[in-house]
């Protein structure tokens, strides 16, 4: 995951071998100006809607949707519902759900406080979790993340999107 | 933007992303995307030739290439308005550069750096998040 910088480099054991899953071969294919980026110094509060990968470093509050992938870094603070295809989480989470159309990765270190929703989920060792965890399938999924995906299709015929290949 | 600024430092809006609500930032911001809100940064905002941008924009550098329909800046330093954008708002500025075909609606001041405290000290009240009308209900959801 070189893609998203030093600061996500974990340090691998020799004998821990990564597997392979669809998101990885996808993330290598993402170029790095369609990722949205919270850096670190930087607050957003509102509500966000996007067809492209997202990285949070500073802080965000409200609701995020994302149609691709999501990255919180070590030191990102979120407050808010997260809906997300993938949602990968360093970061500390202070109230607020998690929607994930796929999967769920906690990492290790990260801190959440909410119930998570989710078709497939991983935790690390030292992942800190306190909520509920529940199976939701993607007809759910839509169902819950409809305001969200209508403020994404509304703004659209405005300035039309070209999908990067 | 400077080509020494590192690129993990800067916040950004992609196309295909719309963003509601408020940004504070000590850093740069870069957006290609739909905003809608208040900006209010201490580095330099760089808006792209397809991004949408409407609110109020409190910065101190600004290269503007998109479109504004409604909305203020207040620039401490240099507002700069690149060829193909278009404005509709006010600006306030301590210097103006615009470029041929640069389609300006508004009025034009210049700031004072007392104004321009004053803008960014200030509060605008942030349109609270509707609340999300769709709720997982125990139990409601899940494969049990």
């Amino acid at each position: 995951m070189a893609l998203w910088g030093k600061s996500n480099e974990d340090e691998k054991h020799p004998l821990v071998v990564e597997t392979k899953t669809n998101h990885t071969v996808m993330a290598n294919t993402v170029n790095v100006n369609d990722v949205n980026r919270i850096a670190a110094g930087a607050k957003f509060t509102g509500d966000i809607a996007t067809v492209n990968d997202i990285r949070i470093d500073g802080s965000f509050e409200g609701r995020l949707y994302s149609e691709a992938r999501v990255v919180v870094g070590e030191k990102a603070v979120v407050k808010g519902d997260i809906f997300a295809t993938y949602i990968d989480f360093n970061g500390t989470m202070l109230g607020g759900n998690f929607y994930v159309k796929d999967t769920l990765s906690l990492k290790s270190g990260c801190t959440v406080e909410g119930d998570l929703f989710f078709q497939r989920f991983q935790v690390e060792l030292d992942a800190k979790f306190t909520g509920r965890c529940q199976v939701m399938n993607e007809a759910e999924f839509h169902k819950v993340a409809s305001p969200m995906e209508a403020m994404l299709r509304k703004a659209q015929p405005v300035r039309p999107v070209e999908k990067s290949e | 933007m400077d080509t020494n600024v590192n690129m993990n430092e800067v916040s950004r809006i992609s196309a295909g992303t719309v963003f509601n609500g408020e940004i504070t930032s000590s850093n740069d911001i870069r957006i290609d995307g739909q905003f809608e809100g208040r900006i209010n940064s201490k580095g330099r905002l760089v808006v792209g030739e397809r991004a949408v941008v409407n609110g109020d924009v409190i910065c101190t550098n600004v290269d503007f290439s998109g479109t504004m329909s409604k909305g203020t800046f207040y620039v401490m330093d240099t507002l700069s308005l690149k060829a193909g954008c278009s404005v509709d708002g006010d600006l306030r500025f301590k210097r103006l550069q615009v470029d041929l075909d640069a389609k300006i609606n508004g009025n034009l001041k210049v700031l004072n750096e007392k104004e321009f405290e004053q803008v960014a000290q200030q509060k605008t009240p942030v349109k609270p998040a509707a609340p999300a009308q769709a709720k997982v209900e125990n139990g409601t959801v899940g494969k049990e």
